[in-house]
C-alpha cells in the first residue's frame, strides 16, 4: 500500500515512475487501496472545484474612500510637525552662522582661551587639534543623518520608479 | 505580457497618482484575496476587513515593494498574514457556515440529482475545511486557490518548499479524517 504522501503526488502529477507503477498495479489488485484512493482522489477534485468566494459589491469603493481619509490625515499640520522643526533649527543655525561671520569679520578683539590654575597637562593640551576632531565628529554625524533621512529614501525611490 | 507584468505595469502607474489604477489593482485581485481571508477565518465581515486592511497596506508600502519579485507573492503574504492575526486576535471560531452554503446554493442550483450530489459533497468539504486549523486551511487554499507553485506557498508562508509540501499533504490527510468523521456521524444521526 502507497502512503498518503505518495497518493497524493500521484494525484498532483509528481509520482516517480516507480510509484506509479506500483499505484497501477494496486489499483487492480487491491480493493481495499481503489476505495482509500478514490477518496483522496475525490477530496483533490472537489477542493480543485471549490468556488472563489465574492467579497460585497461596496467592497472597492469602501478601500478607496478609506485611501482618501488616509491621506487627508496625513496632509493634516501636525504630521508634518518633524519638518516644520527641522526647518525652524536650520533657519536659527543659518542666522547665527551668518551673524557669527559678519561680527567676527568686523572685530578686532581676540578671545584668550583661559588657562586652568596648577594644570600644566591642560594647558599645553593642544585644543585646536580636539576642536577638528570634534568638528570632523559631527560632520560624520550629519552626513550620516543626511544620508539615512534624505539620500537613501531618494534613491531607493528613484530605483522602483526606474524599475 | 503576463499577469505579474500587468501587475507592475498598474503598480507604476499607481507611484504616479492615477487612481484608476489602484481601483484596477483591487478589482483583480479582491475574489483571491477575499477568499484566502474567508476560508482562514469562517467568517464574511472579518475577511473582508481582513482583505480590504490588505489592500491599504499594499498602498500604504507601495515604495517598499521590491519589483524584481512576484506581487500576488508579495500580496498573498500580507493577506496572510493579516488572516492568521485576525484569527488570533478572534481566538473563538466563528462558524458562518450557514450563510456561505445559502450563498453558494444559490449561486449552483440545480435540478438534478448527480448535481445535488456534487454540491452536497462541495458542501461537506468547505465545512470539513472549517474544521481544520487555520494552518491547514491556509495550506489548502493557498495551494488549490490559483495553483501556485511550492516554491510560491514557501515564500508567502516563510518556511521551505519541502516544509510546504509535508504540510500541505498533511492538511489534505486530516481533511480526509475530517470528512470521513462527519459521515460517520452523519450516519449515526441517522441510525
Amino acid at each position: 500500500m502507497l502512503t498518503y504522501e505518495q497518493i497524493f503526488d500521484v494525484l498532483d502529477g509528481c509520482a516517480t515512475k516507480e510509484i506509479l507503477t506500483q499505484h497501477r498495479n494496486l489499483l487492480s489488485v487491491s480493493s481495499e487501496y481503489k476505495t482509500y484512493f478514490e477518496d483522496l482522489e475525490a477530496i483533490h477534485l472537489n477542493l480543485l472545484a471549490l468556488p472563489i468566494e465574492k467579497p460585497s459589491v461596496q467592497f472597492t469603493e469602501n478601500i478607496l474612500a478609506n485611501i482618501a481619509y488616509a491621506q487627508v490625515k496625513k496632509n493634516s499640520w501636525s504630521s508634518q510637525l518633524t519638518w516644520i522643526f527641522f526647518t525652524i533649527m536650520l533657519v536659527f543655525f543659518v542666522g547665527t552662522i551668518s551673524l557669527a561671520l559678519f561680527y567676527f569679520s568686523n572685530s578686532n578683539s581676540v578671545i584668550e582661551i583661559p588657562k586652568v590654575k596648577n594644570m600644566g597637562v591642560i594647558n599645553t593640551f593642544h585644543i585646536e587639534i580636539l576642536v577638528k576632531v570634534l568638528i570632523l565628529g559631527n560632520l560624520i554625524v550629519l552626513l550620516a543623518i543626511f544620508d539615512k533621512k534624505i539620500l537613501k529614501p531618494y534613491f531607493l525611490n528613484k530605483k522602483i520608479r526606474l524599475s | 505580457m503576463n499577469d505579474n507584468q500587468q501587475d507592475i505595469n498598474i503598480l507604476n502607474r499607481i507611484r504616479t497618482g492615477d487612481k484608476a489604477a489602484f481601483k484596477e489593482l483591487i478589482n483583480r485581485h479582491k475574489d483571491y484575496a477575499f477568499t484566502v481571508a474567508y476560508r482562514i477565518l469562517n467568517n464574511r465581515e472579518d475577511a473582508e476587513e481582513v482583505a480590504q486592511d490588505a489592500f491599504m497596506q499594499v498602498f500604504r508600502a507601495l515604495y517598499s515593494f521590491n519589483a524584481d519579485s512576484k506581487f500576488t507573492t508579495w500580496f498573498y503574504r500580507i493577506v496572510f498574514n493579516a488572516a492568521l492575526m485576525q484569527k488570533r486576535k478572534n481566538k473563538v471560531m466563528l462558524i458562518d457556515f450557514e450563510t456561505s452554503s445559502e450563498a453558494f446554493q444559490v449561486s449552483h442550483s440545480s435540478d438534478s440529482a448527480v448535481d445535488l450530489q456534487k454540491n452536497e459533497r462541495k458542501n461537506a468539504i468547505q465545512k470539513a475545511l472549517q474544521n481544520l486549523s487555520a494552518d491547514d486551511t491556509a495550506m489548502i487554499t493557498l495551494f488549490y486557490l490559483k495553483e501556485l507553485s511550492l516554491e510560491e506557498i514557501a515564500e508567502i508562508t516563510k518556511i521551505s518548499a519541502k516544509t510546504a509540501k509535508v504540510k500541505i499533504h498533511r492538511a489534505r490527510k486530516r481533511l480526509a479524517e475530517e470528512m470521513k468523521k462527519m459521515l460517520n456521524e452523519e450516519v449515526q444521526s441517522l441510525l
